[in-house]
């Protein structure tokens, strides 16, 4: 009953590769999950929080002239897209692997209304882009990667940094050799064109230079 | 639009646990109190072993199924630790939410809770009401470097039991360094069969409970 002064037994020696007694394990959000928290408005009407790989993520802040080249492209592109497809900025798309980023932009099948009561998925993009600054690693990798292994079709990096409009195109799919990539890879640099494909269509051209400062 | 600036711990430590951020993405840190909301609206389903850990989502890891010692420790613990707080200012509760900081709220296996539930209606306890905190571990692993014992140490949380089944033993861990770079307990002591463990809350001694009483 008396208590001793000094511990009662020697401490056994922790077993080879066992695991950590308590360590918590990084919980993956399911997309359903994450739609319904954020349609549920926890997060605030006002934050650009998005999906990655079952993480909450925030975006790189947007300086201007990430916003210039948004812009420019997107009235270029309203012009330039005929019927049977549609533009939209910053909108929400599943992609495989519980992620459900917001591409600066996206040319979808289809018209807007058809999108009324479902968020787009991968399978309904014909060409996403991304202008990149302070992500451009991130663009031009991972990101880069889940685009290609989700099969869009054509995918565009306006790299700031760089200077050029990165063009990427042949996506191999979820099971490329050596992993997920786009086998087409083009630069277009200031005094160039760019061409707008939609689905194998050329619908028009753009001036890489009228994105970049 | 406007942007929310991601919260941060002003004892933030490296959290492992959490995934690593993706190069050139911000994770988003979830607060108490959104996580709070987002449980509260149901989203999680019967999910229960899902908890907030360093602004993250994470879940509990088991080892294995708990078995019936596990079992009978903690219900064991549950009511000799409510025979001795009754009526005196505390109530003991199993695997509920304790907000630590701003960006964690784990679930203890076991608390004492100062005041009466009554007391958190509206909101949950915080470091500051909780004297003790037990949680039963099934792993021989005397883990002193755990993640849960350096945030209750950093919490300030002022007593931390660890029964350990396999060992026969309760650890115990007192005077917590707070927050620093590596948050500790400054005492511990293990006790074993045939010895008894004196429940201390506030400084005060309530009574005692005996090793054996917990673990046969």
């Amino acid at each position: 009953m008396a208590t001793t002064t000094t511990e009662t037994e020697t401490v056994r020696e922790p077993e080879a590769g066992a695991p950590p007694a308590d360590r918590p394990r990084p919980y993956r959000i399911p997309i359903d999950l994450y739609e319904r928290m954020a349609e549920s408005g926890v997060f605030g009407d006002t934050s650009p929080i998005y999906l990655w790989k079952g993480q909450l993520v925030l975006p790189m802040t947007k300086g201007p002239s990430h916003e210039y080249a948004l812009n420019t492209l997107l009235s270029l592109l309203v012009r330039l897209v005929p019927g049977g497809w549609h533009v939209r900025a910053g909108s929400p798309t599943r992609v495989p692997d519980d992620s459900e980023p917001e591409p600066d932009l996206t040319v979808l099948r289809g018209a807007n209304r058809d999108y009324r009561t479902r968020t787009a998925d991968a399978a309904d993009v014909s060409l996403a882009v991304e202008v990149s600054d302070s992500s451009l690693r991130h663009d031009s990798g991972e990101k880069l990667e889940a685009y290609a292994a989700a099969s869009i079709p054509c995918y565009w990096v306006v790299n700031i940094p760089e200077q050029r409009v990165d063009v990427y195109t042949r996506p191999t799919g979820p099971v490329g050799a050596g992993g997920p990539r786009y086998e087409g890879r083009q630069r277009f640099e200031p005094g160039e064109d760019v061409p707008v494909v939609l689905d194998g269509r050329e619908v028009g051209r753009v001036a890489a230079g009228d994105l970049l400062v | 639009m406007a942007t929310i600036t991601p919260q941060i711990a002003a004892d933030e430590t490296p959290d492992p646990a959490a995934a690593a951020p993706r190069s050139g993405l911000r994770p988003y840190r979830l607060t108490v109190d959104v996580y709070e909301r987002i449980a509260a609206s149901g989203v999680f389903g019967d999910k229960s072993s899902i908890f907030l850990w360093k602004g993250q989502l994470v879940e509990k890891v088991s080892d294995m199924t708990k078995g019936r010692p596990h079992v009978n420790a903690l219900n064991d613990l549950d009511r000799l630790l409510g025979d001795l707080v009754r009526g005196r200012g505390y109530f003991v509760e199993q695997d509920q939410p304790i907000a630590l900081g701003n960006e964690s709220e784990p679930e203890p296996d076991l608390k004492c809770v100062r005041g009466s539930n009554r007391d958190y209606l509206s909101r949950t306890p915080t470091a500051q009401d909780v004297p003790l905190v037990v949680e039963v571990s099934d792993s021989s692993l005397r883990d002193d470097m755990g993640e849960m014992l350096r945030a209750y140490a950093s919490a300030m949380i002022p007593v931390y039991w660890i029964v350990n089944i396999p060992g026969r033993r309760i650890d115990v861990y007192t005077q917590p360094s707070g927050p620093s770079a590596s948050p500790l307990y400054e005492g511990h002591r293990g006790y074993g069969p045939g010895e008894e463990v004196a429940v201390v809350l506030d400084g005060r001694e309530v009574g005692r409970i005996s090793v054996l009483d917990v673990i046969p």
